[in-house]
């Protein structure tokens, strides 16, 4: 906690020329600034920073911030198209849907919340569910969904405090999202000793929006209005403070207090009450800035949305609400309490909108403090200017709050590995699939989303479980549905983060098209260690490579001959304790366009008598496979091969396999290979209906573990039999190989019969067995039946 | 250093404000016979271990180590190993003691213990309701007992009896309380 | 013929009350979103009352606990000894229970309590089957007992009980359990999860004596759509669901509209 006084000299212009000693000394008072940057600042205000300046420009300048190690790299991103209305830079991402909705738009804010998760998991990662939200809701939107994917250690080597996060986490999830009424549309998990020590709570939100009302943050262009800030929601207090710091820094210590805390039953009031000032602003065409407050709390608030919109601002701090407490001013401006926005408004409206937060709404008996007030006001002065009373505690150039922080970074790339021959096998191919099923990447999630409420809003047609991506329909009276999946495997990353990264762009794409939704936007997460490791640096400029380069190549069904775009991300570095940084972790979001939500394709097998065909490539090689790694016992393994040029014909078949509803099923083949798809096509249905699957693998023409567990890219559709001549015809239009592997068998079981002629069978039954086992049993902390 | 048989309090209550006990404060006055002249109303977790203890010291510090316990950034926690221990409880406030019929047991804090100390303990988990009225309410213990238990709409709130338990003290709190047997 | 008036009250934490407003306008009634800071007479001019899911004041001290003390429920009381329908969903059924409204004796006589489920705790939310019991209840009257509904659970705290032993097991027999949980093939649901929660006697929903006033824990608003119910869903919903994607018919309604149906019947009928 810092201990100075606002308005005092952090350091003279003496103590300045010894740079290392001032940011020691910082340091020890819970102030992280570099020494190049203590000269940067004394040269930036031509004078020595008062107390509070130094707090707000070691935020400001903080990793988290200033994305400084990174951001030059992050040009790679292709994030331009015709349908993108706002690209990264603010917020959230804005792109615009295709005719008959192209009233509307798509908000997508991808974020991440490590550290927190890893101090405070049910705080961490709620409050991680609520910044996203507020990313959305701040570009003008109403939330229409969240989704996550989560990165944990070692449930059964890493003991009982990797299991503690992993329930906690997901209760911090569920008990903010279920209540903001906001429906989970699913995510990922993967499992993996590398994440002990820091695990990854990874967050996307999603949004729809007027695409005539999008809000920016900025103070609006009209120079002849005088406009206010008015800032809403939760009084100030001390919460969080330094979050951005320490987000920027290795773990150690009691850091619970660092972690925010979140409030949805506010957040929830605010939204509706937020939503009803949009609404009024709109009708009377009343221009308006908007955003919400995250790391840096008031200060990088309104120090942004005035540098955005090129004026100056003062602010008065003791007009804002705050907790009856005495709080030094510098706290006030940098604290990261939750639940709270900042509009920009003509002063002449800033009555009448306040009003609306404090008596309509009655925020202040919703939570002791809440509400509206002004706080300070945008002018031309050119500068930034706090005031606590009569005191000034913050006057800089407004250019220097956004003159950005750029660290060059040594990097080192790697050398790809070779891809992985197995040398053992495994004969027992029976035991081998119940394995990958019954172990913690391989088992069912359900266990874990049921914590989710996946209904509310009423928009769900395809929920978490249910199919490769979660369907959502865009309004009651419109044909139209989004689609959203994600993809990033951490062992192909960790292994080749170039060739990983292209997996990743085109795993989040496939599972898109797989449920008909033709991919439309992307966001990414990059998660790290250290930026001072060149190995680690080298990693990242590997995977944004990787990951422009597959974007490059997916676009086309949206827009022919565009990428697909990046529209929002967020870079995490520091992960990583000691030696040990996290394996290379990107995480993309794919949101795909279905047209007419009627035609969304699910995993479940629909009618006995159908035809099974599989599209994609050869079933040749088992590097970069969980069977591999989990039956065979070994964990160092190349990704397979990926040719963008296919895949992207690969996705298209799949999309128009939907569209023209040849196929009544669709699941793309990825972790545990064939094998586990159809396991999951057959555990996806009721038992009721009693389907099940035969097929005969000799038409592969691969060995029997190749053929069962490979996982190169590779999609089946379940088709009713007059449709199969169609499904052939446009895998032969496309060159894309295609094999009749099977049928639906009116019996609860999976029988294959293999290359070699043996054939192998399992039950409905032992299938659920196995995959239902693992999270129920790491939930109830019972040890695994030997 | 591990005592013999013995039950602990841990009396927890946020360092700001609570909405919860605000709410129900406000709710109570305005609504309920038995709240009319309630001065006061705080929400407080009372936690109760049972079992081969630490010494205070001991104790203390691993129910700081731990949010199966309480949260040192946003929490203060009392200990209480015998009945002369203080309280964080006015001289003339009383408590209503609520838990979930049959659920007051809690299986995350013990494993954690487990996992810490080698140790097998009993954790139960209620909360403590701590009541304050002005001078004019003439019976107390008669408002307190109304605010207690939910009969309809004008009349309790704390405990719902068709799902919980709820337990009234007033002056001396019980040692243990929530635990049935010593 | 103007459309009958439904209030949803809008508690600071419900989060379900668009989609239910949808659903009521769909069957042809006319919804309004009711502030909890309206002044409760104001509700006098409404026909019907509906109490949407969420978590009105964050379920502080007990879910619903608060709501039910709020003078909107005292009127709302008032209205429905007038005979006017109250529906609760979830949460509302929650307040429902909490004000004495269901099953609408003297005083409070139910709890929905935490879920009692083998393996897991807390929150729990999937799709099950309810069955329609005979029952005077004004929003199933119109339903043949033994049909089968699908409908959405989300919640952690579900399960009728009372301190009572056989409470519930009685309300049903005098009629006042309209919906129980079921198999899909209509059996009585046999324990966790066709029985969500472990209610007692299976209870999904619980009405008062003259049929009214309803606390339901599924979510009907939430199963509007017969294309858009989930693919696990079998039997005549199952083939509903196949029929509308099959055809292109987003809009072909689901078993939830039959329960907003029952009411506009009803509200025609008065």
């Amino acid at each position: 906690m810092t201990t100075g006084t606002g308005s005092a000299l952090a350091y003279t212009a003496e103590e300045a020329r010894d740079p290392a000693a001032v940011a020691v000394q910082l340091a020890a008072r819970g102030v992280t600034l570099e020494p190049d940057e203590v000269t940067l600042l004394v040269e930036l205000l031509g004078r020595p920073p008062l107390w509070a300046e130094a707090v707000l420009f070691a935020i400001l300048w903080s990793e988290h911030c200033s994305y400084k190690s990174t951001r030059h790299l992050l040009k790679r991103l292709p994030t331009a198209a015709p349908h993108v209305v706002v690209g990264p830079g603010e917020d959230a991402g804005v792109v615009a849907l295709p005719a008959p909705c192209d009233d509307l738009a798509l908000v997508l804010a991808h974020e991440s919340h490590n550290h927190p998760s890893q101090v405070l998991p049910v705080e961490g990662a709620a409050t991680g569910v609520g910044g996203i939200v507020r990313d959305v809701v701040c570009m003008g939107a109403e939330v229409i969904g969240v989704l996550d994917a989560l990165r944990f250690g070692d449930p059964h080597a890493g003991g009982v405090a990797v299991r503690d996060i992993v329930r906690g986490v997901v209760r911090g999830i569920a008990d903010y999202g279920n209540a903001l009424g906001v429906p989970n549309l699913g995510g990922d998990v993967y499992f993996d000793a590398g994440f002990d020590a820091n695990c990854l709570v990874n967050v996307m939100a999603l949004g729809l929006a007027p695409r005539d009302g999008i809000l920016h943050s900025r103070v609006p262009e009209d120079s002849e209005t005088p406009w206010v800030f008015v800032l809403v929601g939760k009084p100030t207090d001390e919460s969080g403070f330094g979050g951005a710091s320490f987000a920027s820094g290795e773990l150690g210590g009691d850091q619970r207090g660092a972690v925010q805390l979140p409030d949805p039953f506010l957040k929830r009031v605010l939204n509706v009450a937020n939503a009803e000032l949009m609404r009024r602003v709109r009708e009377r065409g009343i221009a308006a800035g908007f955003k919400d407050l995250g790391a840096g709390g008031v200060a990088c608030a309104t120090s942004e949305l005035a540098a955005a919109g090129g004026c100056g601002a003062e602010i008065q701090l003791d007009q804002l609400h705050r907790v009856p407490r005495r709080i030094p001013p510098e706290v006030l401006l940098c604290a990261e309490t939750q639940e709270r926005y900042c509009w920009v408004l003509p002063e002449g409206y800033a009555a009448e909108a306040c009003d609306l937060f404090n008596r309509e709404f009655a925020l202040g008996a919703v939570c002791p403090g809440a509400g509206a007030r002004v706080i300070g006001r945008a002018d031309r002065s050119g500068r930034y200017r706090v005031m606590w009373g009569d005191e000034r505690v913050v006057d800089c150039p407004v250019e220097a709050i956004t003159t950005g922080r750029r660290v060059q970074r040594p990097a080192r790339r790697r050398p790809p590995p070779a891809p992985a021959r197995p040398q053992n096998a495994a004969p027992d191919v029976h035991g081998a699939l119940l394995a990958l099923l019954g172990s913690w990447n391989g088992c069912s999630r359900e266990y874990l989303f049921r914590h989710y409420d996946s209904e509310v809003q009423g928009r769900t047609w395809l929920r978490p479980g249910e199919g490769d991506a979660a369907v959502i329909r865009v309004h009651p009276e419109r044909a139209m549905g989004v689609a959203v999946a994600v993809g990033g495997n951490p062992y192909w990353c960790g292994s080749d983060p170039e060739l990983g990264a292209r997996h990743a762009v085109a795993e989040a794409a496939r599972n898109v098209a797989c449920a008909g939704g033709r991919p439309w936007a992307l966001t990414d997460c990059l998660n790290f260690g250290h930026p001072q490791e060149a190995q680690v640096m080298g990693d990242i400029a590997a995977t944004l490579e990787g990951l422009a380069v597959a974007a490059e190549s997916l676009g086309g069904l949206a827009a022919r001959g565009e990428p697909l775009p990046f529209v929002s991300g967020n870079v995490s570095l520091h992960n990583q304790s000691g030696e040990r940084a996290v394996p290379a972790s990107p995480i993309v979001w794919c949101v795909g366009v279905v047209h007419d939500v009627t035609t969304s394709l699910g995993l479940a097998l629909q009618g006995a008598g159908d035809f099974l065909v599989l599209v994609g490539e050869t079933r040749d090689e088992l590097t970069g496979s969980a069977y591999a790694r989990e039956v065979l016992g070994e964990p160092d393994g190349a990704p397979p091969s990926l040719d963008l040029a296919r895949e992207a014909r690969l996705q298209e078949l799949a999309v128009l396999a939907a569209e023209g509803c040849w196929a009544r099923a669709a699941h793309d083949v990825s972790d545990g290979g064939l094998a586990v798809a159809l396991a999951e096509m057959v555990m996806a249905g009721p038992p009721e209906r009693g389907l099940g699957i035969e097929v005969d693998l000799a038409v592969l023409e691969a060995s029997a573990p190749a053929a069962l567990f490979s996982e190169r890219p590779a999609i089946v559709l379940e088709v009713a039999p007059e449709r199969a001549a169609r499904v052939f015809q446009a895998a032969r239009e496309r060159s894309l190989l295609a094999w009749p592997i099977g049928t639906v068998a009116a019996a609860p079981l999976l029988r294959a019969r293999l290359p070699g002629g043996d054939t192998v069978q399992w039950t409905a039954e032992e299938l659920r067995a196995a995959a239902e086992a693992p999270l129920a049993r790491l939930w109830n902390e019972r040890q695994e039946e030997t | 250093m591990a005592g013999k048989r013995a039950v602990a309090q841990a009396w927890i209550e946020p360092v700001n404000d609570d909405p919860e006990a605000v709410s129900a404060l406000a709710v109570a006055r305005a609504h309920l016979s038995g709240g009319r002249a309630l001065r006061s109303l705080r929400r407080l977790r009372l936690i109760e271990l049972s079992g081969a203890l630490p010494a205070r010291a001991g104790l203390e510090g691993l129910l700081h180590r731990s949010i199966q316990f309480y949260n040192p950034a946003k929490e203060r926690c009392v200990v209480r190993m015998a009945a002369a221990d203080a309280l964080p409880l006015g001289g003339r406030e009383q408590v209503v003691l609520v838990f979930e019929r049959g659920e007051e047991r809690r299986g995350g804090a013990e494993r954690w213990w487990r996992h810490e100390t080698g140790r097998d303990i009993e954790v139960r988990e209620g909360v403590a309701w701590v009541i304050g009225f002005e001078p004019l309410e003439t019976d107390p213990a008669g408002a307190v007992a109304e605010l207690a238990a939910l009969r309809d709409r004008r009349h309790g709130l704390l405990c719902n009896p068709h799902a919980q338990e709820h337990r009234i003290a007033a002056g001396k709190v019980p040692l243990p309380w929530i635990t049935l047997r010593t | 013929m103007t459309p009958a008036r439904v209030a949803v009250i809008r508690f600071p934490g419900v989060n379900c009350e668009a989609e239910s407003a949808r659903a009521l306008a769909r069957v042809g009634l006319e919804p309004e979103l009711f502030m909890w800071t309206r002044t409760p007479s104001d509700l006098r001019d409404f026909q019907a009352y509906l109490l949407p899911g969420g978590f009105a004041y964050q379920d502080r001290v007990r879910a619903g606990a608060l709501a039910a003390k709020d003078p909107l429920v005292e009127t709302l009381s008032e209205e429905a000894s007038r005979g006017k329908p109250v529906l609760g969903i979830c949460n509302g059924a929650q307040v429902l229970v909490e004000a004495g409204l269901v099953p609408g004796g003297a005083g409070v006589e139910l709890a929905l309590a935490r879920n009692h489920m083998p393996d897991r705790s807390g929150y729990y939310a999937r799709w099950v089957y309810a069955r329609v019991e005979p029952s005077p209840c004004v929003f199933t009257r119109g339903l043949s007992p033994g049909m089968v509904l699908p409908l959405p659970v989300a919640h952690g705290e579900g399960r009728f009980t009372s301190s009572e032993t056989g409470r519930v097991e009685a309300l049903a027999r005098a009629g006042q359990v309209p919906l129980r949980y079921a198999s899909s093939d209509g059996v009585d649901a046999d324990g966790f999860p066709a029985n969500p929660n472990g209610a007692d006697a299976g209870a999904a929903a619980v009405c008062n004596g003259a049929g009214n006033v309803l606390a339901l824990m599924p979510h009907p608003e939430r199963a509007q759509d017969a294309g858009a119910l989930p693919a696990a869903v079998v039997g005549v919903w199952g083939e509903a669901r196949a029929a509308a994607r099959l055809r292109g018919e987003r809009d072909a309604r689901g078993p939830g509209l039959l329960l907003f149906e029952g009411l506009r019947r009803h509200l025609m009928e008065a």
